[in-house]
């Protein structure tokens, strides 16, 4: 290796390095800020026209699979539907309860700020999308990002002046305590680099079967409880495994994100620290 | 002119990579246009602008993701490293060692990024980052080699052809 370029390689790598301390301090996060700033536009229209090539490639070569789902999709849109009149019904009845018994209202008022998605992260290794909202909205690290649907998309990770980082529940780092709403069965639902979602640390004796609805426990105090992650679609392990192995399906749709709505009015709390 | 041309086109390619490829996933993973594009520079204009144009294109990549400004920069760097392998002339055509070496700049590049994550505090699962994340770029990058290296030659002429006369 020739000397010039060694000791440039090297400037090169002390100077990296530096920025690396600088970032970590927030001081280089207005260039950044600015850097999407100046891109967004561009950014949004790249989506704009990848979104619909992407789903129309997906219609054409999925049609038998289309015609499967729409089919599952009707079925369970009766049973929603049918769900939604009892549950109307059981409504009224808690209505009735509580002015009988004079039940204050617990749950507080949600706020939500809704954002566009940017980009993604350029590196398959992480899992993470930029969204239009930073500070100056109020947006601060650790607040819950949930679709239009109220289906959960994953916390925010790092907060510019304008924009911030999500990182999703698929990433491989991702952890939430979660709740099987059938059964009651509690666990941790984690992403991986396969980009599929896993409920660990359910227990072995614990009924949970195709189809149950994953929602989020407030255990940890790092969401509220009751965001729905997603459904189970295979539960394996042998009997001697001391925990079932639960492979999940996220409800939202996380690879073609376009709006999201930033849970403001939740406050993290991490129970951990006494 | 070529350094500011070099800039406009690697931040082209983030915006691409970042914004539009991520909806195309191939083995569920986007290709490193930039990093694909700074080899192919490299190896078509030689190791003098690839010397300024790796650390933008490290630099572009910085900007358009979530970890700290620096760590795609250093990352990227050892393209330059591996530039010296031109000089040994191993393979008959410099086609094909830009091939190989978007295919070891990008498995290089993730597992730099891999050991950054590591020194974060985040949990790294080596060997499943390997397969799942870091063996599939590098070959999809490679994937997406050829167009990108039409590009840089195509707007090279000039430059081959000085190389010609010495």
């Amino acid at each position: 290796m020739n000397s010039r370029l060694g000791t440039w390689t090297m400037g090169v790598v002390v100077i990296s390095v530096a920025l690396i301390l600088l970032s970590k301090t927030g001081v280089l996060d207005p260039l950044q800020s600015g850097a999407l700033s100046v891109t967004s536009p561009v950014q949004h229209g790249l989506r704009n026209v990848a979104d619909p090539v992407a789903a129309w490639l997906s219609d054409m070569t999925d049609l038998g699979g289309l015609r499967d789902e729409n089919d599952e999709l009707r079925t369970e849109n009766e049973q929603l539907k049918d769900e939604v009149a009892r549950l109307r019904e059981g409504q009224v009845q808690l209505q009735e309860l509580q002015k009988l018994l004079q039940v204050k209202q617990s749950y507080p008022d949600e706020e939500f700020i809704a954002a566009n998605v940017l980009a993604k992260d350029p590196s398959s290794l992480k899992e993470a999308v930029a969204i239009d909202r930073g500070k100056r909205d109020g947006l601060r690290e650790g607040m819950v990002v949930v679709t239009e649907g109220h289906s959960l998309v994953g916390v925010v990770t790092r907060v510019l002046d304008s924009y911030s980082w999500v990182t999703l529940i698929t990433d491989p780092n991702s952890a939430v305590s979660a709740i099987v709403q059938e059964s009651r069965a509690q666990g941790v639902v984690t992403g991986s680099y396969s980009r599929k979602l896993s409920i660990e640390f359910v227990a072995q004796g614990a009924a949970v079967k195709d189809g149950d609805v994953v929602i989020t426990s407030a255990m940890g105090g790092f969401y509220p409880a009751g965001l729905v992650i997603g459904k189970v679609t295979a539960v394996g392990g042998t009997a001697q495994d001391l925990f079932k192995k639960v492979t999940i399906e996220p409800l939202a749709s996380l690879a073609h994100l376009e709006t999201v709505l930033v849970l403001t009015s939740f406050q993290p709390t991490n129970l951990e620290t006494p | 002119m070529r350094y500011v041309l070099a800039f406009l086109l690697f931040t082209t390619a983030a915006l691409i990579q970042t914004s539009f490829m991520p909806a195309f996933p191939v083995f569920g993973v986007v290709p490193n246009l930039v990093l694909a594009l700074a080899v192919c520079w490299t190896v078509v204009r030689g190791q003098r602008e690839a010397m300024i144009v790796v650390p933008v294109a490290g630099l572009c990549l910085s900007f358009a993701g979530s970890q700290p400004v620096g760590v795609a920069t250093l990352a990227a760097m050892p393209v330059l490293l591996l530039s010296e392998l031109r000089v040994l002339r191993l393979t008959p055509s410099d086609f094909l060692l830009t091939v190989a070496l978007v295919f070891l700049s990008s498995l290089v590049y993730e597992a730099v990024l891999l050991v950054a994550l590591r020194l974060q505090g985040e949990t790294v699962g080596w060997l499943t980052a390997f397969m799942r994340v870091t063996l599939p770029t590098a070959i999809v990058s490679v994937l997406f080699t050829p167009p990108l290296y039409w590009l840089v030659w195509s707007r090279s002429e000039g430059l081959r052809r000085s190389r010609a006369y010495v």
